[in-house]
């Protein structure tokens, strides 16, 4: 009896364990979306949310997976400027009403702001700026390493309004400020053309 | 043991042949062990070759059998064990196994990527217009982010931090424009 051929049978039940979880993990990537909290730039505005409720959400964006592929194949301008984009995700909150419990909510608001830049640098951001004037205070927030920046958070804490936005994936700064200066924005100008003080 | 000639006679051929088929411990056929009685107790040439072929198998059984030695044992162990996990039909099983499950699972994962909802136009011309109003939202903060670089560049007080903004200077850049005309 040939020794060899028990080590051969050894080597071609582990083959075919590998190619069983080899497929499993094909077929598991095919079949769904990565999940958010494994993409390294992703960052939650849940809390955000959940501290404002409902009412004041002016504006909410959740784009990933399957949906923002699509979004990019078709456009291609996007594309160009952003083709690494893994998730964007916005959420605008509006105090501007008069209602005095939601104006209420602006200092706990400003509190989850310095909160959620404390835990980001604890957890390896880096904080490019923060411009302050007398109506807004705005923070940006990058992920990176020594090849590409991951992750970019914007917070913007004005007046009347509170502004969580975070970028995901393989980013060109550069670019994304261009597509910044080519589009014109309502509720932005406490961030556009102002002087510091 | 008796001549050949003697058992010639066909009741003695027969004997002769139930005889050894009994000492070999073969069961007999009822007809074959009645006709073997009758036919010993008749015929003493039979008889007598069946009592010295009895003795001569006594004689062999108390014979005391060679010992193998240990390690024969052992390769004869080993042989028969690894012959039962080594049959060549097994790796072939595995890989069928395998083939299978990759069949099945790229089975699962394509019925699941086809039945994925359509995205619909008016899916994609609203996350268009979301991506685009959060991207200028974010490079809105970053142009803002520049102009603070700039001044601060200009003021001297620029930060290893900073160096991460892109900058762009639209016109000559701001050390060129400090300098004064030769």
């Amino acid at each position: 009896m040939n020794p060899g051929l028990f080590d051969g049978a050894r080597r071609a039940r582990g083959a075919a364990c590998a190619a069983l979880v080899a497929a499993v993990s094909v077929g598991a990537c095919l079949a769904a979306d990565r999940p958010l909290d494994t993409i390294p730039g992703y960052v939650d505005g849940a809390p955000f949310l959940r501290l404002a409720g409902d009412e004041a959400v002016s504006v909410e964006v959740n784009l990933h997976g399957s949906l923002l592929k699509a979004l990019l194949k078709v456009d291609e301008e996007l594309f160009r400027l952003a083709g690494g984009l893994e998730s964007i995700h916005a959420v605008i909150l509006n105090l501007s009403d008069g209602d005095e419990r939601r104006r209420a909510m602006l200092g706990q608001l400003r509190d989850a702001v310095a909160a959620t830049e404390q835990r980001l640098i604890r957890t390896g951001w880096e904080r490019v700026a923060t411009v302050k004037d007398p109506k807004s205070v705005s923070k940006v927030l990058v992920l990176n390493d020594q090849d590409a920046i991951h992750g970019l958070v914007v917070m913007v804490v004005g007046e009347e309004e509170v502004i969580f936005a975070n970028l995901a994936g393989v980013l060109d700064l550069a670019a994304i400020e261009r597509i910044g200066q080519r589009f014109d924005l309502p509720g932005l100008d406490q961030m556009r053309g102002r002087e510091d003080k | 043991m008796r001549p050949r000639d003697e058992a010639a006679e066909p009741d003695c051929a027969r004997a002769r042949a139930a005889i050894h088929r009994q000492l070999d411990g073969e069961p007999l056929e009822p007809a074959s062990s009645l006709h073997l009685a009758g036919h010993l107790s008749s015929c003493a040439s039979c008889r007598e070759a069946h009592a010295e072929l009895r003795l001569i198998q006594q004689g062999l059984h108390a014979l005391p059998g060679p010992e193998l030695p240990a390690e024969v044992l052992e390769r004869v162990w080993e042989r028969t064990s690894r012959a039962g996990r080594t049959a060549p039909r097994r790796g072939w099983l595995d890989w069928r196994i395998a083939a299978a499950a990759v069949l099945a699972v790229a089975a699962v994962a394509l019925w699941q990527w086809q039945r994925r909802p359509e995205i619909s136009e008016a899916e994609l011309a609203r996350a268009a217009a979301e991506s685009r109003l959060v991207l200028a939202l974010a490079g809105q903060a970053l142009h803002r982010a520049e102009q603070v670089a700039v001044r601060q560049v200009l003021a001297e007080e620029v930060s290893g931090t900073l160096r991460r903004v892109p900058i762009r200077w639209s016109e000559a850049p701001p050390a060129e424009r400090r300098r004064p005309a030769s």
